[in-house]
């Protein structure tokens, strides 16, 4: 989970710094262009966080299990 | 075990880096489009998306009708990793494109015939996964999902041809030849990002499903 | 007995039934007239507006009314726990959906032919001088909406949330057969002009051929056990 919270620091870095180089160079439209590259980096990012969740949570399930029938 | 999360590990580092030049070229890199100005840069990320969901999609439905006809549960599992990152690429189409739309139209959305399709086959693969996720025995959600991929992607020709009849106003899709070569690499480089990002997604998804399936098989058999 | 017999025989048990209690038939008519009333209330009495739109209003209130219809489909075999039966039915399951398939045709045109007048009336469209042409709009969206929306129905009998979910799977599958409904009746109510009625009636006509393969094809998957 560090990991993400890592990941998720460096996301936001790279927004940041990605509104400021579109006010650099003076982009028209910099909220449009920001908003597409961002939601696309987030979605993807945010997609892959929760596969990984996903993957954990059913991996501890299945351990449980294989610790209940190893007690029996 | 070790060769495989290997390759694995390799293929998301790929896909990162990958990614990360994409977005950088876009968006830096390569000038921005004499007629359109830099909105145009969207469409290093929005055209790829829109064309890895298509594929997403016909993987499901290649998929879909390999289960009917042999019912092996791999290929179940497949088509709904696809169905599900499909669904994610979808919407940061539809996103991207409202992204585009609004400097460029005026407007977050029209009724043309690729968005409208787009937000159609959306809906479709929403429903597939909520088909899947009211369906609790393993072979029949299987079975119905299969179905509704083979008959959704089917549908997709006949919806895009009444809905490009109704109205137009999307691009027409420009050939190679008019775009500038500039733009075309850029373009090229980003899809086979997009695709790696497909890739390694659709790995970590299948193994999910795989150990989903473990799980079912487990809680069924200490019912 | 042959396929078509045996489907014949569904139609004719279900028709039947239907005649005798008129259950869905009332319900689907006063439910079609409902949705045209709160459409002509929230459009406004501006009548231009509501000729413009009637095509449109028109095929979301079959939509709407139809899709009650389909979900009790399969009611009758459900209900006497026959649904079992009907898959121990010796031979082809096709013949159920063939046989399912024209009963919900039959039940929605014989709604359509009270919502229809009913439409022109409320919406000041005068319709006989197109009667033919909105017949055959009628006919065509009617065994399309009715092909896909048989075949969903018996997918989702079984589900949870079926209420939602036959909606759900349903709505997107018939896009073509809305918009060329849609399309060619509103066409046909201006005088249609340019013959382009003519194309979405093929739309139609294709959506219709290429999904009756599809659907009776697959059926039987469908319904496995």
């Amino acid at each position: 989970m560090r990991k993400w919270s890592a990941i998720g620091v460096v996301y936001i870095l790279a927004l940041i710094l990605l509104w400021v180089y579109t006010g650099q160079v003076g982009m028209e439209n910099r909220g449009y262009v920001f908003a597409g590259y961002g939601l696309t980096w987030g979605a993807l990012l945010w997609y892959a966080f929760r596969l990984e969740s996903r993957e954990q949570t059913t991996a501890r399930a299945v351990e449980s299990f294989e610790v209940a029938v190893a007690g029996d | 075990m070790g060769f495989k999360s290997n390759i694995e590990k390799l293929l998301g580092i790929l896909a990162l880096v990958a990614m990360l030049i994409g977005s950088y070229v876009g968006l830096a890199v390569v000038p921005a489009d004499a007629a359109q100005g830099n909105v145009q840069r969207l469409m290093y990320v929005h055209v790829p998306a829109a064309w890895l969901a298509f594929l997403a999609f016909f993987v499901v439905f290649v998929m879909s009708v390999l289960y009917l006809i042999q019912r092996d549960e791999r290929w179940d599992r497949v088509a709904a990793s696809s169905a599900e990152i499909g669904v994610v690429f979808t919407v940061v189409t539809l996103l991207l494109g409202m992204m585009w739309g609004k400097p460029t139209w005026g407007v977050y959305w029209t009724w043309d015939p690729r968005l409208t399709t787009t937000a159609i086959l959306l809906s479709i693969y929403v429903g597939y996964g909520a088909l899947r996720s009211f369906a609790d025995d393993g072979e029949k959600r299987a079975r119905w999902s299969a179905i509704v991929g083979v008959i959704g992607f089917a549908n997709v020709p006949i919806v895009y041809m009444s809905v490009t009849w109704w109205r137009t106003l999307h691009q027409p899709p420009s050939s190679p030849r008019s775009v500038a070569p500039d733009i075309l690499w850029t373009l090229m480089l980003n899809l086979a990002a997009f695709t790696l990002v497909y890739l390694y997604l659709m790995v970590r998804r299948i193994r999910f499903a795989k150990l989903e399936g473990e799980l079912e098989k487990r809680m069924a058999y200490n019912a | 007995m042959s396929l078509l017999h045996r489907a014949w025989a569904i139609v004719w048990k279900d028709l039947l039934i239907e005649a005798r209690t008129k259950q869905s038939f009332n319900a689907m008519v006063f439910f079609a007239a409902l949705v045209l009333f709160i459409f002509s209330f929230a459009l406004g009495p501006d009548t231009e507006l509501l000729q413009e739109v009637a095509g449109g209003l028109l095929w979301v209130g079959i939509a709407f009314t139809g899709l009650l219809s389909l979900s009790r489909t399969y009611q009758n075999e459900e209900t006497s726990g026959g649904l079992e039966g009907l898959r121990a039915y010796p031979g082809d399951s096709r013949a159920i959906y063939l046989g399912k398939l024209l009963g919900n045709i039959v039940l929605l045109l014989l709604v359509e032919a009270v919502l229809i007048p009913a439409a022109g009336i409320l919406f000041q469209a005068d319709l006989w001088p197109h009667a033919l042409g909105l017949a055959a709009v009628s006919i065509l969206g009617t065994i399309g909406f009715s092909l896909v929306g048989t075949f969903y129905a018996a997918l989702t009998v079984n589900l949870r949330a079926r209420e939602v979910m036959l909606p759900l799977l349903l709505f997107p599958a018939l896009v073509p057969v809305l918009l060329g409904a849609v399309n060619a009746t509103t066409l046909i109510l201006e005088g249609d002009l340019m013959g382009e009625a003519v194309v979405w009636l093929r739309v139609l006509g294709a959506f219709d051929i290429i999904f009756f393969v599809i659907c009776i094809w697959i059926f039987p998957i469908a319904l496995e056990e």
